[in-house]
Formats: structure tokens, sequence, C-alpha cells
């Protein structure tokens, strides 16, 4: 069961299910915070033989992904893992979506207006885009998406969409509706770039959908087949021809090995989470790597409120005496790039914010702890293998912390341990993130009404310029109040975000189109309309 | 490989039978206490499942598991019940024939159950038709020429093969014959949903082959030494005394008495493969039960795994049954010895 990371097809990714980390390696190098984004990206492969002879139609690619498993679903709504992900944007389009630059751009959703606080959004939907049965889309598809959302038992948008106001939603027209909010949220068209729109009466046993494949068959924990839509809009891309293929075969791979192998035995075109082990068995067989800087961090939490953590001075000490390019090159084996305790460092935002990497500096980090009369320092971190290279992250982190004089204990357990009924609670732990905008990060992760506050973060002067941000809907003041926000983070805050792990996909010669992007998920952020097969 | 003597206690019921009788109420006892057994492995099964430090909708939410998800999606699964209510409940239905719902696709178990139990049988007894009389020509060829070149080589590579567990032994065959030495093969039995697996021979080859390997060198050696010492007992001696042809003796007199213990060794091989596909289902993804255990127990999906251990459970026991069962048919052929 092994397992999920980054390349969820869901643009900001809602984080995934322990059963699919578990078997991913994930492939780490992430973007190093304030470099230009693509400059860092050295080691991505992105030429195939495929690639040089341009786009051709025709033909069904096979696709071995990491994860899966009995509960897989085809319900874009109630959406866990990586692999439903990907299925579900291969079957349907979002209300917006990421470009290569990773801006949310309108996709389903053609303009989004709010009123002056934020508290109120005009949605108005693209007209002349059909459902794979022949419907138009219009406002009640729209309406009855949000409403589903809370019909089911889980569904990973429900927390997003709490601030939806919903008997208050109101048709103004055929394609146009009124949403308002129960607060303000000036990044609701970031909340949108996560909702796949589905029409009325909408079944998931015969799931349709807008997207540029149509549902042909799917037995949850082995397969997928979906065909191509000849009739797709095309999405805000609109490139001639596309899709390019006649299929789309997604199969689920619990294990690592298996579906490497199947690469190798050409079972399968294209796998995703390579390992870190097995990438240069994989380019000497002749298969091309995908190998994408991205956003996926790896943080340490500490707890705020709980001792040791809850001295600002011992979270900066440990801050300080991580050795981050270390951590890159031992725990991703270099598969990724450097943090600075903020995420979303492909977010323009955060580059804009201009703040200064934090160097690795051990006597500071003494002082520090001597004057919070944590010299001789013990904690434990509790770690486990929920994504390729985090414990292994752990145990590079005891080592440098020594170095301190800091003795952590780490303390390995099982997902299930990890993610049962401590979750969220351990004082001292890891975790994985695919990454997300800025502020949308922080209304998941630590914001004051984040479901995941891992960090137990709650800073009145950080919550005071949070709901500021949200309330504003110019996107030049919103950026100053993020700023602050960051330096915030940057100073006092719990996690230690010491790195971005790449996407690793592999595929054969004979497919092309993987283009990198600036989110760089799986298969260009599941755009599986721009892959072609010679 | 332990279990093959373990079987000996067998043989004494078994010399107790009327010849003709077939100690029919002896079977049925034994009948009984096999699904006494079967019930308690499922109450085991059960009892194991719920110990575990995460409940089915934690595991499947995984680091969605917030503390408010995990409410709504424990209520709506029923987990909520108490643990007895829900073990009930459910042995309920598989009495009237319904296995229940699996907690993680959400769909009738039976649905899963049924086609990788018939692509497991297909594995299973295709590795017994080539493992069996596999073993029965190496063991007798290597019993007629003992000590010879042959006979050590194939000793050498037996005890290795014995060394090495199964899931090294499926890898090592992906790396010859799958991806890196010679790749003809397919390395994993990617075979659609609902197809019959014979029809894809190419893809049953691997997982077979390995079996086949795991199996055969305990098997081989069973025959070996039970022909060794047909071979030096005193009936083949007079025999070979009174002048028949070797091929004679071997086939009329060695080969049929070497037979009972392989019978019933070859039995309880049968239900030693049912734990060893698990490994190796995994290994090749082979659609089958072991795949779909593996895959209930990651998702803490009970239903499922209760279903599947009481396949497993009770195959042990029919095979094992089925091993006494031979003997008993056999032994009063023996008794009444060579009878021609």
């Amino acid at each position: 069961m092994g397992d999920t990371t980054p390349g969820a097809p869901d643009p900001f990714a809602s984080p995934l299910s322990r059963r699919d980390l578990l078997s991913r390696g994930m492939a780490a190098g992430g973007l190093v915070l304030g470099a230009p984004l693509l400059a860092s990206c050295g080691k991505a492969s992105t030429g195939t033989d495929a690639a040089a002879t341009g786009p051709t139609r025709g033909g069904i690619l096979r696709i071995g992904m990491s994860g899966g498993g009995t509960a897989d679903t085809l319900d874009p709504l109630a959406a866990v893992t990586t692999i439903d992900y990907n299925r579900a944007a291969a079957l349907f389009d979002y209300g917006y979506w990421p470009d290569e630059e990773f801006v949310i751009q309108p996709q389903l959703v053609e303009e989004a207006t709010p009123n002056r606080d934020a508290t109120e959004w005009t949605l108005r939907l693209r007209d002349g885009v059909t459902f794979h049965d022949g419907k138009s889309l219009d406002a009640d598809d729209l309406i009855f998406t949000i409403n589903r959302i809370f019909k089911l038992d889980f569904s990973g948008l429900a927390g997003r969409f709490s601030v939806v106001d919903r008997g208050g939603m109101r048709k103004l027209d055929r394609r146009t509706v009124r949403v308002p909010l129960k607060r303000p949220f000036s990044i609701f068209p970031n909340q949108l770039a996560q909702l796949p729109i589905v029409p009325v009466g909408f079944d998931p046993e015969r799931p349709v959908g807008t997207g540029p494949f149509k549902y042909e068959r799917f037995t949850p924990g082995k397969e997928s087949l979906f065909v191509r839509n000849p009739d797709w809009w095309g999405g805000f891309w609109q490139v001639e021809g596309t899709p390019y293929l006649d299929g789309l075969l997604i199969t689920d791979f619990g294990d690592d090995t298996a579906r490497v192998n199947a690469l190798l035995a050409d079972q399968v075109d294209a796998i995703d989470n390579v390992p870190f082990g097995q990438t240069k068995a994989i380019e000497a067989q002749g298969q091309s790597l995908f190998n994408v800087p991205t956003g996926n961090w790896r943080p340490f939490t500490m707890r705020i409120d709980a001792p040791p953590f809850d001295d600002v001075r011992v979270r900066q000490a440990m801050r300080l005496l991580v050795d981050r390019e270390q951590l890159v090159q031992q725990a991703l084996a270099g598969y990724g790039t450097v943090g600075n305790d903020i995420y979303s460092p492909q977010d323009p935002v955060v580059a804009d914010a201009g703040i200064e990497q934090r160097a690795h500096d051990l006597d500071q980090a003494r002082s520090l702890l001597k004057q919070a009369g944590q010299s001789d320092l013990r904690v434990e971190l509790v770690t486990s293998a929920i994504a390729a290279g985090v414990v292994e992250a752990s145990t590079v982190l005891a080592g440098q912390a020594k170095a301190a004089g800091v003795d952590v204990r780490v303390r390995k357990v099982d997902g299930d341990t990890f993610y049962g009924d401590n979750y969220l609670k351990w004082p001292f732990a890891v975790d994985w993130w695919t990454p997300l905008p800025y502020l949308d990060q922080a209304v998941t992760a630590d914001g004051p009404t984040a479901e995941y506050n891992e960090t137990h973060w709650k800073d009145p002067e950080f919550s005071g310029l949070y709901y500021d941000a949200l309330k504003e809907t110019d996107a030049g003041k919103r950026a100053e109040y993020q700023h602050e926000m960051m330096r915030i983070q940057h100073e006092r805050g719990g996690y230690v975000i010491w790195g971005f792990a790449n996407t690793i996909d592999a595929h054969s010669a004979k497919v092309g189109g993987m283009k990198p992007t600036k989110y760089g998920q799986d298969f260009s952020d599941s755009a599986f309309w721009r892959l072609w097969l010679t | 490989m332990s279990a093959i003597t373990a079987q000996e206690p067998g043989l004494a019921p078994a010399r107790r039978a009327r010849p003709g009788g077939l100690g029919l109420r002896w079977i049925a006892w034994r009948l009984v206490l096999g699904v006494l057994v079967v019930l308690a492995a499922s109450v085991i099964i059960f009892l194991a499942t719920t110990a575990l430090p995460t409940n089915p909708a934690q595991a499947i939410l995984g680091k969605q598991a917030t503390p408010d998800a995990v409410a709504r999606l424990t209520a709506s699964l029923g987990l909520d019940r108490p643990i007895a209510d829900q073990y009930l409940s459910w042995l309920g239905g598989v009495l009237q024939g319904d296995f229940g719902t699996s907690l993680a696709s959400r769909r009738p178990v039976a649905e899963q159950l049924g086609p990788a139990l018939e692509n497991s049988l297909v594995l299973l007894l295709l590795t017994a038709l080539i493992a069996i009389p596999a073993s029965v020509l190496l063991g007798a060829v290597t019993a007629l020429r003992r000590d010879g070149f042959f006979d050590r080589a194939t000793l050498l590579v037996s005890l290795g093969l014995t060394a090495v567990p199964e899931f090294v032994i499926g890898m090592l065959l992906v790396i010859l014959f799958a991806t890196l030495v010679f790749p003809v093969l397919p390395a994993v039995a990617l075979i659609p949903a609902g197809a019959n697996p014979l029809g894809y021979p190419r893809e049953l080859a691997l997982p077979v082959l390995t079996l086949v390997l795991a199996v055969v060198p305990y098997l081989y050696r069973l025959v070996r030494n039970t022909m060794i010492d047909v071979l030096d007992s005193e009936y083949v001696t007079m025999a070979r005394l009174k002048g028949m042809p070797a091929r004679i003796v071997l086939l009329r007199h060695a080969l049929p008495n070497a037979m009972i213990p392989v019978t019933q060794a070859s039995a309880v091989i049968l239900s030693y493969l049912l734990g060893g596909i698990v490994v190796v289902e995994y290994v090749f993804r082979y659609p089958g039960l072991g795949t779909l255990l593996t895959e209930a127990i990651g998702n803490r999906d009970i239903p499922v795994i209760q279903a599947t251990a009481l396949v497993l459970a009770t195959g042990v026991v029919l095979f094992n049954l089925a091993a006494d069962v031979l003997t008993v048919a056999l032994t009063p052929k023996l008794r009444t010895g060579g009878r021609r």
C-alpha cells in the first residue's frame, strides 16, 4: 500500500492519504526560495524522442500510478488519494485551474467578481461547454456541485467550502450565480480551483464531466479506462487537436517495485513517484525521467503551545541548527531544493517578499538555547514513513542537532499510529504537503481557522493580517499583508521547512508532451490532454 | 515445511478406519472441528483488526483524518457500534450468504471476493499441476541416481531455494525474465478485472514459476527420501532377485508405495500455498485473494479481511481434511500390499 504525494491532479491538491504515501518514493527537489523558479531546474529532463517529433493523434496511454486501492473513487468531490485526483482531472474540469506559471486562471468559471469586502462573489460560467452526455453546463450545475459537497460522508472540500452561505446562493441567469460567504474571502477563486463541476443529478457510478476524457470503465484498486472526448472545449489552453490520445488507462500500483518493473517491462508507458534509488536504473534502461522542482514541502512541526517549543528561542534555535543543504542531499538524495521556513516557494508573492535565506548557525543556536535555559535540551521527534525522505530527514536532523548540544530522540511509528488519535497533536513531528498558493496554504495549515494546524500556531498579529488579507480584494495590497505574515512566520513560526521535494515521473521514449510547470505535479499537473504517443 | 510431518497424527485414525467404511463418522467429526477452527479464526481476526491503533475511517482518510472528518466517516460506516454487535451482524450475514459491504469501496464484499478467489485458485491449481508431477519425476530420478552428480547438484540448488523467501525468488525471476536480463515476460500480472487469467498465460508464467520453485524443493526431497526407503526395502530387493526388469520394479512396486506420503504431502502443500500466494500475488500484483487481503488490511476494511481470511482458513481446513481422507483411502491398500 504504498501507497502518495506530489502530483495530485487537484491543482492545490489536498493532502493525500497515508496509504498512498507509504509506497511513494518521492523525489525531492524543490525550488530555492527567491531563486528564479525554473532556473533551479537543472535536472529536469524533458526532451524525449516523442517530444522531438511533435504531437500525434491516437493511442492509449498506459500509466502506472502509486497508491490507490479499493477505496478509489471517481466521485471528484470525494477524492482522497493522488490517483483519485488524477482520474478526476481527466474526467472533469475545475472552476479555476493553475497555468504553467502557477497563476490561477479561469476555467469553467469564466469570471468571478467580489463585492467590496469579498463577502459575496458573482460567478459567471463559460458559455458553450457541454458535459459528456451532451447537456450544457449551466448555473444549476454549479449550485448543485457546491451543495453536493455537504451531502457526502466525506469530502475533502467540505472544510474549504464551509465559508459559503449555501442557503443564500442564487441563480441570476442561465450561467450566473451569486454566492454569499459567511465571512470575507478574497481568494475564493483559489477555492474554485479545487472545485470540479459535476452536472445536476451526478451519479458517481457513471461519472459525467466536461473534461478531456470520458468514462469507459473502472475497477477500484485496479484500473480505469477513459476515452477521448472529441467535443472537449479545450480549457483555457485552447490547443488545437487536444486531447491527442484516444484513451487513458490508469493502473493502480500499491508497490513501488512492481510499478517500476512494469515500466521496465513495457507494460505501462509512464509511472509517477519514482523512488530515489531507482532513477539511475530507469535511465540506464533508456526511459526518461520527468524530474521537476516543486513546492512539495516536508516540514518538522513544533507545537508552539507545548514545551519546550512554547519558547520562541527554542524554535529559532531548531531552525538555525538544521543544515538544510545536507538534508536535501541526504534525505532527498539531492532531488530537492532548500527551504527557508516559508511554504509555497513557487507562489510569486513569496519570492517578492525578499526574505533572507536562513543560514546554518550553530553558535547562535547554542546561545539562544542557553538564554532559554535549554542548553541540555532533549526532545522526542515522532516520525513515520508518510512520504519519501521523511524518516531519513528525521535521522539526519538528530545528527545535526547533536552538534548544537540538542538530544533529538527519533521515535519512528507506523503510518496508522501517526495518523491515529494523536495526529495533529504530536509536540514535535513531521509532515508532508503538496503545494498551495501562499494564502491558501495558510488557510489550510496554520491560519486561525486551519483544519490541519499541526503547530498550533496562534499569533494575534498574524491573525489580524490574515483576516485583513482575506478581506482585501486588491491583489497588490493583499500581497503586502502576506509579506508581513511571512515575516512573522519566518521569525517565530512553528515549522522547520528545510526543503522541497521534486516530482519524479518516468516514461518511455514513446510518450511526448510532458512539460515542466511551476506547480510541478505529476504528468504536467495531470494535463493528460497534453500528452501524446508515437 | 514441518507442516508435512505434523500431519503424521492423521494416520492414527486412519488405521482405525474399517475397510470400505472409510470412517464417515470420523470425516463428519473432522468437518465439525474444521468449522469450529474457521469460526475461531474469524473471532481472532476480528479482534486483531479492532485492536489496531487506527479505525477504518482513519486508515481511509490518512492525512485528511482530521477529528471532524473521522467522526463523520466513522458514524456513516457504522463503526460507532459495539464490537460484539459488529461481529455478530457480520456473522449473521455470512450465514445467510451475505459477506457484507466493503468499508473502503462501499460495494458488496462478494463482488471482490468472487473474482479474487477464482484467480487465486487458477494460480494454486496450475502450480500444483506443475509442481507435483515435477517433484515426483525429480524425486524418482534422484533416488535412482542417488549420490550422483545430478542428485548432488539438485540437492544443492533445492537447499538454496529453500533458504530464499518466495518474494526474493519472485524478484529474481523478474530481474531475470522481465526487466533486466531477458525481458521477455511481463513483470507484473496486469490481468483486466473480470477476465479469466487462463487467457493470460504470459502474465501467469512468473507467479506460477515462483510458487513452483518455492514448493518443489520440499516435495521432491520427500519423494526422493521415500523412494530411497522403498528401493532399499526387502520387497523391492526380492522383486529384483526374482529378475524383474528394473522398469517394472520401479513403476509397479516402488512408485505406488512411495506415493502415499507424497499424496498427503501434496494436499498439505496446497494449504501451504494458500499462504504463499499472499506474498507472491503482492509481488506480481496478481489480482487474487492475497492482493485483496493485503489491501484490505491497509484499509482496515474489516468485512473484506474477514471474508478473505474465512475463505483462506476454510481452504486450509479442507486441504488438510483431504490429506487425511486420502491417507485413509490409501492406507488399507497399502496394508493389503501390492495387490496386482
